[in-house]
């Protein structure tokens, strides 16, 4: 059983089975409450901690993936949405692209059958309507320089790439 | 398997200044092939797109149709709310690259799983 303590202004502290976790509200708060909602609304037995280990692995996986996409992927955030977590794709140019789009779906399924993670969504969208479509105040920047990319939106470095207070 | 041909006989009809509409309704044609296959598989409690993309994206039995139907399924989700969603999609590409990549072979599939002979029209874009 997890207990999670949390403030407006504190780090988070996750007691999960005897193991302590802090995390920082700036950087982790909505994927927490995401986490709480995953493990609930699909039932996955397993706790917030090990959701979070799984939500750190995958997007360093999406990370990777989008590296070897580069010519391809112009950026790539995340956010936690209710019960699921949604992945947006910038491609490059202006037009849907179609080659991206099967290769989207076929990581879809591998990150549901690799990662205990729940419910994920995946899609591209153009790097002008991002505000659209994710919060810049919660979205996370897993792949690009997001700044440049998506303009007035200041989408936050991905917390979970490179570090992390989760405990490997 | 009737709210499938009533919306594919819609797609005819929009014109093709309304890329997002024609993308939207190609979806629910997609959904309602998709729907009947799962009822005739028996499949319950597929009431909500997340029940839905699920079952198709975590059983074999349907990977075919996954790999057609997500993209479509993305496509619709936000062209809608697009500024511009001429420019996201040409309308020129839809027959193409919408209809035939993933439309189709969702089509095929789903009927192919039902042991029904797919029989559906060719689909003209009004122009």
């Amino acid at each position: 059983m997890s207990n999670i303590h949390t403030s407006t202004e504190d780090p988070v502290h996750v007691d999960e089975g005897g193991h302590q976790v802090v995390l920082h509200p700036t950087d982790n708060d909505l994927f927490v409450r995401t986490g709480r909602q995953v493990i609930e609304a699909c039932q996955l037995s397993i706790g917030i901690h090990v959701w979070l280990e799984e939500l750190k692995e995958m997007l360093a996986f999406v990370e990777r993936w989008c590296v070897q996409r580069e010519a391809q992927i112009a950026g790539c955030v995340a956010e936690g949405r209710g019960s699921k977590v949604l992945i947006l794709f910038i491609p490059r140019g202006d037009t849907f692209n179609f080659d991206l789009a099967s290769e989207l779906a076929v990581l879809n399924r591998q990150l549901v059958t690799t990662f205990n993670i729940g419910y994920v969504e995946l899609g591209q969208i153009p790097s002008s309507d991002l505000h659209r479509f994710v919060d810049p105040e919660k979205a996370r920047n897993i792949y690009g320089q997001s700044n440049a990319t998506y303009g007035a939106v200041a989408a936050q470095p991905n917390p979970f790439v490179g570090h992390s207070d989760i405990p490997s | 398997m009737e709210q499938w041909r009533h919306n594919r006989i819609l797609l005819s009809v929009i014109p093709t200044s309304h890329p997002d509409w024609i993308i939207t309704v190609t979806f629910y044609t997609a959904l309602h092939a998709v729907d009947a296959l799962l009822e005739f598989d028996g499949v319950q409690r597929v009431h909500s797109h997340e029940s839905r993309n699920n079952v198709l994206n975590r059983t074999r039995r349907y990977e075919k149709i996954w790999d057609h139907y997500q993209p479509l399924y993305d496509l619709s989700r936000r062209i809608r709310y697009l500024a511009s969603p001429r420019d996201w999609i040409r309308a020129d590409d839809i027959p193409g690259k919408v209809f035939s990549r993933f439309l189709f072979p969702i089509e095929n599939s789903a009927h192919g799983l039902m042991g029904l002979e797919h029989t559906a029209p060719s689909i003209a874009l009004h122009h």
